[in-house]
């Protein structure tokens, strides 16, 4: 039983690895803004796309931007609307009576993607990268969770340390538990 | 070598048990989170005089206080507003959820709009408090520094997990593989986002 534990531990472990360490980065990242500053990129540029284009969607395929659709606006004859995927945001105004796009491309680099990596929920986008992502890292949240358990069990497996091992969970957990509780109500 | 890194990676795991079923729960729930929608608030009216020559700031504290919201502590210059009658609005978010209230002087009254998290949401902005964040509620300062403990403890978790594998007398034959595979679903979605 000890052996097939530590091998879902460890098996799991290793394959959320990568992951783990993104998490661990942008957690790091998100807590101490001031040690990562972040590298905001912004650059405009105009684009000639047919006039009269019925829509935002119409405009974003003419475009080939990739990232998901959403913000659309419309006022006067201009359409607004935003293409973004993690790290990089296109904010475009399409003015339908002449064809002119203008697109205002924002770059939030490596330390803004994997923030927005950290951050992002849900399947229900209208990207499917962001859906497989979402769902990748609800997998690796699983692991998290199996490597926290099975490492919960081989604590108490060894003999020796059991004792600073249940005073470590109780001080700890019951800390925590309180403190989670205690909030809520 | 081993011994000690064994003890340091067994005692962390364990000390921050919590927060790692935390942060596992919350990428759950942010997974198979629907998508946002406007809440509906729940609105009610309580009794409020407030007293003479009080500056917004002072009626912000008052009504804090009276109102039991001690999360939303310190109170921060954007919580204080105005509506287009010119009533004090005071904005309070917290990790309960979201308190507006409308001061109605002349009708010596609060109307208040609650609009409440859900449990997981409630976990979301308990993972993500971390030292760097000061508050007011003693109870959510020391969550805050134990959460941060927590991050650094994951982290050293796992540096210390890898070198514990590489350390070992006998290695799992399949455990590089499982590590590969990682790299590479990571390594192709990366790929695909950038």
């Amino acid at each position: 039983m000890y052996k097939k534990v530590r091998d879902v531990h460890l098996h799991a472990a290793l394959l959320c690895l990568p992951f783990l360490l993104m998490f661990a980065v942008s957690g790091l990242q998100m807590a101490h803004r001031r040690w990562f500053p972040t590298q905001t990129q912004v650059t405009s540029a105009t684009v000639q796309l047919p006039s009269g284009l019925p829509g935002a969607r119409e405009a974003a395929r003419l475009l080939a931007l990739r990232g998901e659709l959403s913000a659309i606006a419309t006022s006067g004859g201009t359409t607004s609307f935003r293409i973004a995927r993690p790290g990089t945001s296109h904010q475009v105004e399409y003015n339908s009576s002449t064809g002119v796009a203008m697109v205002t491309t924002t770059n939030s680099g490596f330390t803004g993607t994997l923030n927005r990596l950290h951050q992002l929920q849900g399947t229900w986008h209208n990207f499917t990268l962001l859906n497989i992502w979402s769902g990748v890292l609800g997998f690796v949240s699983f692991g998290i969770l199996l490597v926290g358990l099975t490492g919960l069990y081989m604590g108490f497996r060894n003999r020796r340390d059991r004792w600073i091992g249940l005073v470590l969970v109780i001080a700890g957990s019951g800390l925590a538990l309180i403190l989670i509780v205690w909030m809520r109500s | 070598m081993r011994e000690v890194i064994q003890k340091l990676h067994t005692y962390a795991g364990l000390l921050t048990f919590v927060n790692l079923v935390v942060f596992g729960l919350v990428g759950l729930a942010a997974t198979l989170s629907p998508k946002p929608r406007e809440p509906i608030p729940i609105v009610r009216t309580v009794p409020y005089d407030a007293g003479p020559n009080l500056t917004d700031r002072q009626m912000a504290e008052q009504v804090c206080t009276l109102l039991n919201l001690s999360l939303a502590t310190p109170i921060q210059s954007a919580v204080i507003q105005h509506d287009a009658a010119n009533h004090l609005v005071l904005d309070f978010w917290h990790a309960n959820g979201r308190h507006r209230i409308t001061v109605l002087e002349a009708e010596h009254t609060l109307r208040i709009e609650v609009m409440p998290n859900s449990f997981w949401s409630y976990l979301g902005t308990l993972h993500a408090t971390t030292a760097a964040f000061h508050s007011g509620d003693w109870r959510m300062q020391l969550w805050a520094d134990y959460n941060e403990f927590a991050m650094w403890c994951l982290i050293a978790m796992l540096i210390s997990g890898v070198a514990l594998w590489l350390l070992a007398e006998t290695r799992q034959r399949w455990a590089p593989w499982s590590l590969a595979l990682g790299c590479g679903i990571f390594g192709a979605l990366c790929w695909w986002v950038w």
